[in-house]
């Protein structure tokens, strides 16, 4: 009797692997229950792919907007560390470390601030707001300035190595002139990018010998300090000796200082940009699989079918599945 | 694999010009890469011609279908959506 019992429960688990497999090439494979075509090729499997990616864009979306702790972009980025790794990349090549000003820092949050509520990522606003008139809004009188921008990393020392990989950026990071720096760590919507913001600001106040030293490179225009640079892919900004426009941040320093050089730690129990990267790639890799497979079978079973060419829709999803592995990750200005 | 190669090499022009296009949209998706509405635009613009060129091919061969032109529509239609679900 225990014997009859094991061989019923054999036959029921072979039948039920045989009933998958058989699930499975019907969904995979060309033949004939299929109409000689995969049935996640077919026009309803496709619909049916496309509003389930709406939907859970739809219920993705939902999540991140109510419940960031379980699904939000990661991010842990610190001054301090943004600091100790700029003080030591300039400690390598002999310079004077940066101290922490809460000035540029005032002025590296209202930019990133203006960044967000004019939604721009550039150098200048809009409506041609430079850095140096935040600087100078927020009471830095500075004899050199410059300003280095990133989003979309996840770690400080990430911001740092591809400042550091950038010319521009690597300049204003490793230039003498400058004695103070300043931070801005903010999360947020940019140019329609759920993303953390880092600006970061330098600056060396006036001093006897730095005043006569730049006022013997001023055009006479002004007897005002020349501001050396911004940095990044916009090259080298000058600010103008005659500038006069007036500066949109002329409230005097409120805020103290631990609120603006705040960290940035975001930790959700599920990084929404991999997740979601993953997803995408998964549906693609599938499909390529199995118009890959469509391809080979009916040549190999000379079937003949009037469809759409497959290898179009191979060359195309395949330049998609390049474009979603391309797109993303951080960016320097 | 010899199918694909009968294949490339009758529709050679058909090949490299969609090649051509589609990475052109690759170099400028990722050229705006900080600009989401420019990189769903460019996305909506090669699906477009992904779709159009596909629909001429088939004129050409005489062997179009609402079928095929359905299946084109579709395919560009997930690619488009994948994209926006990566971004949008």
């Amino acid at each position: 009797m225990a014997n009859q019992s094991a061989n019923e429960q054999t036959l029921y688990i072979r039948d039920i692997l045989d009933c998958m497999r058989d699930f499975l090439h019907h969904l995979l494979l060309p033949r004939e229950s299929n109409n000689h075509k995969a049935k996640l090729l077919h026009h309803s499997s496709i619909l049916f792919l496309i509003l389930f990616l709406f939907l859970a864009k739809f219920f993705f979306t939902s999540v991140e907007e109510h419940r960031p702790d379980i699904l939000g972009v990661s991010a842990n980025i610190s001054p301090e560390e943004l600091l100790i790794y700029t003080n030591q990349k300039r400690e390598e090549k002999g310079l004077a470390p940066l101290v922490l000003n809460p000035e540029l820092a005032v002025a590296a949050s209202r930019k990133a601030n203006d960044m967000f509520t004019k939604d721009y990522w550039a150098h200048n606003s809009p409506d041609g707001a430079t850095p140096w008139i935040f600087i100078k809004g927020a009471g830095y009188e500075y004899a050199y300035a410059g300003e280095n921008l990133a989003r979309g990393f996840s770690t400080s020392s990430d911001v740092i190595t591809a400042w550091m990989n950038s010319p521009g950026h690597r300049d204003n990071m490793l230039s003498p002139n400058y004695k103070d720096i300043g931070f801005a760590i903010i999360p947020g919507k940019l140019t329609g990018d759920e993303t953390v913001l880092v600006v970061e600001m330098f600056g060396s106040k006036y001093a006897a010998d730095t005043k006569k030293e730049v006022s013997s490179v001023s055009d006479g225009l002004d007897t005002k300090p020349v501001g050396i640079a911004s940095s990044g892919n916009q090259g080298q900004h000058t600010n103008p000796v005659s500038d006069t426009r007036p500066s949109p941040v002329i409230s005097p320093i409120q805020l103290p200082l631990h609120s603006l050089v705040a960290s940035v730690r975001i930790e959700p129990l599920v990084n929404s940009d991999s997740f979601l990267k993953k997803i995408a790639s998964f549906i693609l890799i599938v499909l390529l699989f199995i118009f890959v497979l469509d391809i080979i079978i009916i040549e190999k079973k000379k079937i003949v079918r009037i469809v759409s060419h497959h290898i179009d829709h191979v060359i195309f999803l395949f330049v998609i599945f390049i474009t979603i592995l391309m797109i993303g990750g951080g960016f320097v200005l | 694999m010899a199918y694909i190669k009968q294949k490339m090499h009758e529709h050679l022009w058909y090949y490299s010009s969609l090649l051509i296009v589609l990475t052109l949209g690759v170099i400028f998706i990722v050229f705006s890469n900080t600009n989401v509405k420019a990189q769903l635009s460019i996305t909506v613009l090669v699906t477009f011609f992904y779709v159009l060129w596909g629909i001429i091919h088939h004129h050409l061969d005489h062997d179009l279908t609402a079928k095929i032109v359905i299946e084109y529509v579709l395919i560009g239609t997930l690619g488009m959506t994948i994209v926006y679900f990566l971004l949008g």
